[in-house]
């Protein structure tokens, strides 16, 4: 007989199992969202309800079939290979710059927030000086802004703070 | 209109100058897309999608399409010059592609690579030409059943050949299927999951949900391994020719390939891979007294599965044009196009616009031309591509996500909806999930919704009306078939093997 590997949460296996209860929540909520507020219809004439709730419970299923699947999983569990040190650092801030883009556009328009966020992305991934990099960033942001504002007509968001 | 009348008729449109202007930009944008590092053709896809949206819509196709099997040049030839495959279909031309490159045949792999996909793309076509209307003709009497079977069946397909786990295929099948219920219901106009936001209402947007999974997660990944791309050595033009024994080896796996690509395109799901996993392993199989030489630079290792590539992205155009299904994500992207631009995929398309049906497959056919004439001698050029700073390269690719996310719908929550599926795409490669189902799902959910409820108003809520007809026995037939056949050998193998297995 086959001995059942212990259940790490570390690996791609807890990884996938989180993600398996995720599905299950979201399918719930969704589930519980068309039952709720939505028409459900009859047989003969469903109402905008039925799908949504169908695709819940279909969800649903192959949430508990991730979940299942890696209970019954035997073989060794596959570390997920997440960066450390300065990788992690690295990825981070590239996350954090293009966030940065998202939540600033509506406000400061595509130029500057695009500017900023090339300036964090170009210092994070050459190293050079403060000078070269906010020159690099200029010209990057306001080349390819040039290309779709002016060239493509691409309306783009303006700055709305004044 | 017969096939070839059609072609004529096709090829008047694809000829008019802003076709051909979209077609030599497509397919010269695609090889770029193809052969930088970073930008996937589906990515690179969505990312110029809204831009089509204020072309005509058969120009904005034709532009597409070309950035489609454009792609698939390109990315072949970062494969055989540096080892880089530069998308997914491309892997199997590093194995042989490269080893000819480190022989000295770099110049003669690209030929064989350029000229083959030439070759299969050119048949291929004309077997989408000779194939898609008949079928078209047979699913004018498909009705919502059958159309309901067909797409649930394509989708349960596609999750059961994309690799990895089946489960975990339905589950990004099901995340899909519920994210298209998102926004204002398209027959009832009852706003769903909304939550009272305007911008919510128009539902999730394809585009940004397609440039997340696969350009921001992308980027993640390229950010956190910080990989510079190796610097290719420049290729001569008068190296570009094989000799008479590379000839003799390559044109039979071309058509070989071109035939196995064929057959593979016709299925959902990632064809391009599958494709060149095929014809690679067919290639190895029939290889005779050159079998050693597979891993070392086989020449049939290259023209096989680079023709087997092209074949089946010409395919995979007989479901879309046909039956408006796409069996592949960079074809979704094709359907949420048309239905932009208000044409309606399906079989009435070649009766409804048989500029966009004909005219589609005729720019191909100049498209391939096109690639064929321009890539081989400009192929310094778009090795040149690969020596753009990994910092220029990820800031560049990542604003030009940003704009193409905002640009679909000037909404900034699409920016949200990008970076929200950048985390997402991210963290389902690395648990191993596969995208291309979900890409799938959100395209065709309110397709689906539309039959499943149409039938069951028709029936009067009989729920038999799904497999009920012929049609749909079939479809669902195949669908056990191709999902359930392969369960059924791997049982059958561990089985066998258990018995064989010595007791202890």
């Amino acid at each position: 007989m086959r001995r059942r590997s212990s259940l790490a949460l570390s690996g791609q296996r807890g990884g996938r199992l989180i993600v398996g209860f995720l599905g299950l929540v979201l399918s719930a909520c969704f589930a519980v969202g068309a039952l709720a507020s939505i028409p459900m219809g009859w047989m003969a004439q469903p109402g905008p309800g039925v799908f949504p709730l169908v695709c819940a419970i279909f969800m649903a299923l192959a949430s508990l079939g991730v979940i299942w699947e890696q209970l019954r999983s035997t073989g060794a569990d596959v570390p997920i290979n997440f960066p450390h040190g300065a990788d992690l650092r690295r990825l981070l801030w590239a996350g954090a710059g293009i966030t940065a883009y998202v939540v600033l556009t509506p406000y400061l328009g595509h130029l500057i927030a695009s500017f900023l966020m090339s300036v964090v992305l170009i210092k994070l991934l050459r190293p050079a000086s403060w000078r070269s990099t906010l020159l690099a960033a200029a010209a990057t942001s306001v080349l390819i802004w040039l290309f779709f504002a002016i060239g493509l007509a691409v309306p783009l968001p303006e700055w709305k703070l004044t | 209109m017969n096939p070839w009348d059609g072609l004529l008729f096709g090829l008047s449109v694809a000829i008019a100058p802003q076709n051909l202007l979209a077609a030599l930009v497509g397919s010269l944008l695609g090889t770029a897309i193809g052969v930088l590092p970073g930008l996937g053709p589906i990515a690179g896809a969505a990312i110029v999608l809204p831009l089509t949206f204020s072309l005509p819509p058969v120009t904005g196709l034709i532009a597409l399409a070309g950035i489609f099997y454009g792609a698939m040049y390109g990315g072949s030839t970062t494969s055989v010059l540096v080892n880089i495959p530069g998308e997914v279909a491309s892997i199997v031309t590093c194995i042989d592609g490269y080893q000819m490159t480190k022989r000295g045949r770099a110049g003669a792999a690209l030929s064989i690579m350029a000229i083959g996909s030439f070759v299969a793309g050119t048949l291929g076509l004309i077997g989408l030409m000779l194939f898609a209307p008949p079928l078209a003709n047979l699913a004018l009497a498909f009705g919502p059943g059958e159309y309901f079977s067909l797409m649930v069946v394509s989708l349960l397909v596609l999750s059961g050949i994309s690799g990895g786990s089946l489960v975990r295929s339905f589950f990004v099948t099901g995340f899909g299927l519920l994210l298209s219920t998102v926004g204002v219901e398209a027959i009832s106009g009852v706003p769903r999951y909304t939550f009272d936001n305007l911008e919510l209402a128009r539902g999730i947007e394809l585009v940004p949900v397609a440039v997340g999974l696969y350009g921001i997660s992308e980027i993640f990944f390229m950010v956190e391994n910080l990989v510079n791309s190796p610097k290719p050595q420049p290729v001569k033009l008068r190296e570009l020719l094989p000799n008479r024994e590379e000839w003799r080896r390559t044109i039979p796996a071309w058509f070989r390939g071109t035939i196995v690509g064929f057959l593979v395109g016709l299925l959902p799901g990632p064809v391009g891979p599958l494709s060149t996993f095929a014809s690679y392993r067919l290639e190895k199989a029939v290889a005779g007294k050159h079998r050693e030489e597979f891993g070392h630079g086989a020449v049939e290792g290259v023209a096989g599965p680079e023709a087997a590539n092209n074949a089946a992205s010409s395919a995979a155009f007989i479901p879309l044009l046909s039956l408006g299904i796409p069996f592949a994500p960079i074809l979704a992207l094709l359907v949420a196009a048309m239905l932009v631009q208000g044409v309606q995929p399906g079989p009435l398309l070649i009766i409804q616009h048989p500029d966009i049906f004909w005219g589609v497959i005729a720019s191909m056919y100049i498209g391939n031309v096109m690639l064929l004439v321009l890539n081989l001698p400009l192929v310094g050029m778009w090795v040149s591509l690969l020596r753009i700073p990994l910092h220029y390269l990820v800031t560049g690719i990542v604003i030009f996500a940003m704009i193409g996310a905002y640009s679909v719908n000037n909404s900034t929550i699409d920016l949200w909806v990008l970076l929200v599926y950048g985390v997402i795409g991210y963290f389902m490669r690395k648990l191993d999930f596969e995208m291309a189902p979900l890409i799938l799902a959100v395209v065709l959910g309110p397709r689906i919704e539309k039959h499943f409820r149409e039938a069951l108003t028709l029936s009067l809520g009989d729920p038999t009306i799904f497999f009920q007809s012929p049609i749909c026995k079939l479809i669902w037939l195949a669908g056990l078939l191709m999902v359930g056949g392969p369960l059924l050998l791997k049982l059958l193998r561990l089985s066998r093997a258990t018995k064989v297995e010595p007791a202890g």
